[in-house]
Formats: C-alpha cells, sequence, structure tokens
C-alpha cells in the first residue's frame, strides 16, 4: 500500500497538558476517504444509509462506497431497499442476501443484470419471503466467476449457458427445494466439477425434471470436498467420485438408491470421518441375498479407515438394517477400536431385540459412558420392569450409566453403586433456574431435554449458549402441535426443516 | 520503547551495527525515536518492508513526520504485543471455516488494545494504521470505530463523534422520506 497523504491535525492549543477528552476533538470526515470507506464497509447497509442523517457533508458519503454488502431478511422490504441501493451506489456489491417477496421477484431479473455489469457478487443468498412462490433465476449468475458462496431456495434454475465455464473460487453451494430441468443431473455435476475449490455441498429436497426415459447416473467429483449432505426422497443417481478431503457426510434417502449397489454407493463416502446416515429403509441390491423377501447388505467393498462418528438412523425391529449395521461394523476398524461411549436409542418400545442389544452392549462395550433411551410416543409398556432389568445386567465399564426418559421424567440410573438416582425436571424449570450447569450436561443430555421442549422454544434456546446453539437442530421429533401451532403453517415448517440438520424421526 | 537520541561515544558504534541489528528505530513527527523488531515491523507493515528492503532506513531514526508518538508508540507496541500474541484457535481454525465475511474479528488482546484509547488517539492511530500500510491494525481499528457506530441514532452517533447537525428541520424530514426503509421504525 502506498504512503497517503495525511491530514493535517487540527492545532490543539495545549496537547501536552489537557489530557485527551472523551469526544472527538477532529471529525471523522476528516479521516482519509479510504479509511472511512473500511469503516463504513463494516457497518449494516442499514447503518451505513443512516449516516446520510448526520449531516450535509454525509448526505451522500455512503453513495460513493467501493463495495456493499446487501442483506436483507424475511418480512423486510426488499423492493425499495435494493432498488434505492442499486441506483445510488455504483459500488460493487459483495454480498447479495436477500428474501424476496412476489413484487420484488418481479424485479429480480433487472437486479441480477445491473449485478451482472458490477462484475457479480461473491456471497449469493436469495429466497422467497413467505408464503413462497418459486423464484426464477435469470442465467446470468453463471457468469459470476467471484462467486464464493451460492444458497438458493425454492428457486428455478435455469439451464447452463453455453459459455459457462465454472466458479473458479466457489467453495460453498446449497440447494434447497430448487427446481431443476430435465437432465438436471448433468448440470449439477458440471457445476461441481468445474467448482475445484468446492468444500461444502448440500443438496435437499431437489426436484429434477422428469423425462420419463432414462435414470441418469451422474458423480459428484470435488477434489477439495470436506462437507456433504443430501436429503432427498427421490434418487437422483447421486454417485460419489473421488472425494479425498471428506470430512463428513449427512445422507438421508428415503428411497434409498433402491435399484442400484447400496454398497458401491456408500464406498464413494470411503474418506469420511463422520458419517450420519438415515437407514429407515432397507437398501436394496439385486446382487445381495435376501431374507424374507427383504435383500442384505452383506459387506462393503472397502474399508472406513478414517470413521471416528458414525451416526445411524434405523429401525430396529427388521433384520435388514441390522445386518447393515453390523456390516458398517466390520468395515470401520477404527470405529471399533473406538469402542462405543454412548449409545442413544429413541423410540424405544421395549421389545425383547431392543433389550437384547441393550445387554449386549451393557456387557461387551467396556468404555460405555450413557446408554440413553427413550420410548417411543406411543409406547404403552412401562419402563420399570425393563429398567429394572437393565440396570441390574451385567455391564463391562464401571462407569456406565443409563439414562431413561419418558415425557415427564428425566431418570438418570447410575450403574456402578446401584444407587438409583431420579431427578424430576421440567424443561422450562431447568431453563430459567439452572443455565449455569446445564450447560455442562453434554450434548446428548441436552438433546434429551430439547426433545422434550415445543418445538419452537427448542430453537429458541439457541440462543442461550454456545452449547446450545446448534442442539436442536438435530432432533429426531418434529412436533409442530405444540404452543406455537398459531405459528406453525406450512412456510415455518419449511424453515424448520431447512435449518433442522438431522433427520427427522417423527414429525406431527 | 523510547531511547535517548545522540549519546556522543556510542553514535559511532551504533552506525556500524545497525546493519546487521534486528530492530529499526522510528522518528515521530515531535522528534521521539522508538525502536521495534525488524521483523515485525516488515511483517505487519507494508510500507515499512518497502523501506527496510529498498534500504531506506536510517540509522539515527527514520523520519515519520506524519506520525506524532503517541500514535507511534502506540504502532511500536502493537507490533510488539502481535510478535508475542499467540493465534488464537478461532484463526487457526479458519482455514476451514466458510465465513465469506472480508474481515477478521479481532482477537481479544487486539479489542483492549483500541478499547483503552481516546477517541483522538484512536484517530491518530487508525491514520498512522493507514499510512503505514499495516492491514491488520487498520482492521482492528475500523472495527472499533465501526462498533461505536452500529445500531445507534443519529443523535447518538452525532454526540459520540461530536458532528454538528447542519440540516435544516425540513431537509431531514425530506432525507427519511428518500431513505424510509433504513428509518422506518425510528
Amino acid at each position: 500500500m502506498a504512503p497517503h497523504r495525511l491530514r493535517k491535525k487540527p492545532p490543539s492549543p495545549d496537547a501536552t497538558a489537557t489530557p485527551a477528552p472523551a469526544v472527538a476533538s477532529y471529525p471523522l470526515l476528516s479521516l482519509p476517504p479510504e479509511v472511512v470507506n473500511e469503516i463504513l464497509t463494516r457497518l449494516s447497509l442499514r447503518d451505513a444509509v443512516r449516516t446520510s442523517a448526520l449531516s450535509r457533508a454525509w448526505r451522500r458519503r455512503w453513495e460513493s462506497l467501493p463495495s456493499l454488502d446487501i442483506d436483507i431478511g424475511y418480512g423486510k422490504q426488499a423492493l425499495w431497499t435494493v432498488d434505492c441501493v442499486l441506483s445510488r451506489c455504483s459500488g460493487r456489491v459483495r454480498r447479495f442476501h436477500t428474501c424476496l417477496d412476489e413484487l420484488s421477484a418481479r424485479r429480480l431479473d433487472d437486479w441480477l443484470l445491473v449485478l451482472s455489469r458490477r462484475g457479480g457478487v461473491e456471497d449469493l443468498d436469495l429466497r422467497p419471503d413467505q408464503p413462497y412462490k418459486f423464484l426464477s433465476l435469470h442465467s446470468t449468475i453463471f457468469s459470476w466467476r467471484r462467486l464464493i458462496s451460492i444458497d438458493l431456495f425454492a428457486c428455478h434454475i435455469p439451464p447452463l449457458p453455453q459459455d459457462f465455464v465454472g466458479f473458479p473460487d466457489l467453495k460453498v453451494l446449497s440447494l434447497g427445494k430448487v427446481k431443476l430441468q430435465r437432465n438436471g443431473e448433468y448440470q449439477l455435476q458440471e457445476i461441481i466439477e468445474t467448482s475445484p475449490l468446492l468444500e461444502k455441498l448440500t443438496l435437499s429436497e431437489l426436484y429434477i425434471g422428469e423425462d420419463g426415459d432414462d435414470f441418469i447416473e451422474w458423480e459428484i467429483k470435488a477434489p477439495n470436498l470436506r462437507y456433504i449432505t443430501i436429503c432427498s426422497n427421490i434418487d437422483y443417481g447421486w454417485n460419489f467420485a473421488e472425494l479425498p478431503c471428506l470430512h463428513s457426510a449427512v445422507i438421508d434417502l428415503w428411497e434409498y438408491v433402491g435399484h442400484r449397489d447400496f454398497a458401491k454407493f456408500l464406498a464413494g463416502l470411503v474418506q469420511a470421518r463422520k458419517l450420519n446416515l438415515c437407514m429407515y429403509y432397507a437398501p436394496a441390491n439385486a446382487a445381495l441375498p435376501k431374507v424374507n423377501g427383504i435383500k442384505i447388505l452383506e459387506t462393503l467393498p472397502c474399508t472406513f479407515q478414517n470413521l471416528k462418528l458414525l451416526k445411524l438412523f434405523m429401525h430396529f425391529c427388521e433384520l435388514a438394517p441390522i445386518f447393515s449395521l453390523f456390516c458398517f461394523l466390520k468395515s470401520a476398524p477404527n470405529l471399533v477400536k473406538l469402542k462405543i461411549k454412548i449409545l442413544k436409542m429413541t423410540g424405544i418400545n421395549w421389545l425383547p431385540n431392543e433389550m437384547s442389544f441393550m445387554k449386549l452392549m451393557l456387557s461387551k462395550a467396556r468404555l460405555l459412558h450413557t446408554l440413553s433411551i427413550s420410548h417411543a410416543y406411543d409406547c404403552s409398556v412401562s419402563h420399570v420392569g425393563p429398567l429394572h432389568e437393565l440396570v441390574t445386567y451385567g455391564r463391562a465399564s464401571a462407569q456406565a450409566q443409563i439414562l431413561f426418559q419418558d415425557c415427564v421424567l428425566l431418570v438418570i440410573y447410575t450403574i456402578p453403586s446401584r444407587k438409583i438416582k431420579v431427578t424430576t425436571t421440567r424443561p422450562d424449570d431447568t431453563i430459567e433456574q439452572n443455565t449455569m450447569g446445564i450447560s455442562d450436561l453434554g450434548p446428548e443430555l441436552l438433546d434429551l431435554i430439547l426433545a422434550r421442549l415445543p418445538l419452537r422454544d427448542a430453537a429458541r434456546a439457541s440462543v442461550l449458549s454456545v452449547a446450545w446453539c446448534r442442539s436442536w437442530r438435530h432432533l429426531s421429533d418434529l412436533n409442530f402441535t405444540s404452543p406455537c401451532a398459531a405459528v406453525c403453517d406450512r412456510e415455518a415448517i419449511d424453515g424448520v426443516l431447512l435449518h433442522h440438520a438431522g433427520p427427522v424421526r417423527s414429525v406431527r | 520503547m523510547e531511547v535517548d537520541k545522540g549519546k556522543g561515544e556510542a553514535e559511532e558504534t551504533r552506525k556500524v551495527a545497525e546493519a546487521d541489528r534486528d530492530t529499526v528505530t522510528l522518528k515521530s513527527s515531535d522528534g521521539k525515536l522508538f525502536e521495534v523488531s525488524k521483523e515485525a515491523a516488515a511483517r505487519l507493515s507494508t510500507v515499512l518492508a518497502g523501506m527496510i528492503a529498498g534500504g531506506s532506513i536510517d540509522d539515527n531514526g527514520t523520519d515519520l513526520k506524519q506520525i506524532g508518538s503517541e500514535a507511534l508508540e502506540n504502532v511500536v507496541d502493537y507490533c510488539n504485543k502481535h510478535a508475542n500474541s499467540i493465534p488464537s484457535a478461532a484463526l487457526i481454525s479458519s482455514s476451514i471455516s466458510f465465513n465469506t465475511a472480508p474481515f477478521k474479528e479481532p482477537e481479544e488482546w487486539e479489542r483492549k488494545f483500541v478499547d483503552r484509547l481516546s477517541h483522538d488517539a484512536l484517530f491518530d492511530l487508525v491514520e498512522a494504521a493507514n499510512f503505514l500500510g499495516m492491514e491488520r491494525l487498520l482492521d482492528v481499528t475500523c472495527h472499533k470505530i465501526s462498533e461505536m457506530m452500529k445500531g445507534k441514532s443519529p443523535d447518538q452517533i452525532r454526540e459520540v463523534f461530536n458532528i454538528k447537525n447542519d440540516y435544516t428541520k425540513e431537509e431531514l424530514e425530506e432525507i427519511r422520506q428518500e431513505l424510509a426503509w433504513a428509518f422506518y421504525d425510528d
């Protein structure tokens, strides 16, 4: 940076005799213009624009900012704001995060074209306001080579233009409920392949236009990809290829790659350290042996050497997913070595196979710290008998404790001393009175407690502290019928599902 | 750290040793001398790095006529503290962060460093940082000033920064109308 000419400081009568005043003695605007720009670009758009009311010298100051971030949340007047800002300030727009109501949506094409003339943006986040109607996106965004992050929700994605060359800087691509046209699979493949720096990919509930013909198999090839999330109720033929940097994967497919080789599909995630798999539906594969008509996953073609954390969401009442679990455990040597410290079983009905599994874990898992159990919401069997059976069952780990929770009680059974500690807590009390201690409980317990709260309260608990911040997003039960019913219309549910990271076990 | 200028007998030896010294001496507009580690100066200031590389460092104190002694003392203090600070875990792990925000949050010690400054000292420091091409210090000082403006009403900002409201009532109303979306909840 070249030295800049400095403002002459106004003479102070006797600088050494008087202590520095608490209030600035010379004006902010006397700082070099590039410094004023630095300060103003750190303000929100609204705060920056409001400086125009300070004095005449400030009136148009914000309009000459070289770059600005446009960030407009739900229920705000995107139309006036964006029109006003783009017409008054000719600076580069770095970030364009906009939630568009119906009126603004009609201006979207114009805005995107204006942004194109300024070289595109780095960070694009577009979603319709509630109640949402799908946005139509102009294909000009495919020429924005500066893009680092793309987050689109409920948009129609146009086909790629002929001259599309990729996004050389793109690190984050997140598509939620977007619609792609016929053969959109190839379009996704091309975008991902031409974004060599891509680190995080989220594909959630896509719709790809049907052409009624062949099933398209395509590849997600991303040499720097670290995080991948795919949630879909339709198999769009995804395969993973060459993901050498993969750190964690969340895979929640309802129709589990039905007619394809499930083992081969999983093998694409072989580098993962964390794996979050929803296995409600038995993986089917014509080549696999069948038990009672259901195909069984017996072996995986690879070893998950790096896998440290495996989260499986599965039915324990069916043979296929149980076999799949064992198949997985056989293929993840480091996971097995790590042993099981925390075992969380939700939706328990105290069936014999569930009991056997828990007893097996108690008797074999030497590092077991917590076995947490919660009832299926319609469980009619009393927990007293089965719990007593578990508590008195021989266990391999001295510090193992059993945590049981039904709708009213949070009960902690500490096995070693055979003392049964029963704590009754109403969730509300816990949050208000014991904020200090409750964060120390650890994520498993927080989950348990959060699961008892109405969804709205659970989500609101995220402001309590860092430990609480993301907990609700992993809840496996989403209860929309609680006191928040008034605000929980269809769109609110969409909002929740968008932010909710884990598989959903039940929705009421 | 301030050193006395020109102790006669030491003068000659100092000049000889200057070339291999691992510090450089900077001279403020009011003639005070400050020493700072050459490595830190070159790392934190593009202008000083250029001067060191170009050999335009004066053994008797490189003149920085535009920077007063109070600001220069803060600059040198910042360089020394920066050299001693251990990057926080947040900064280390930022290599895998997807945050596209262009500005790094100041670290705790940097916050404290600027919090103790008077307004005038802060303004002097931000200018000095800009002049010396000290990207990180500029970042920290600009952050501090922007914090003083965030979420404030025009009246509050005028008070903090001693800005005279020279608008007529009508003009102010006109601005509020024009930019209603930014003023709607005042």
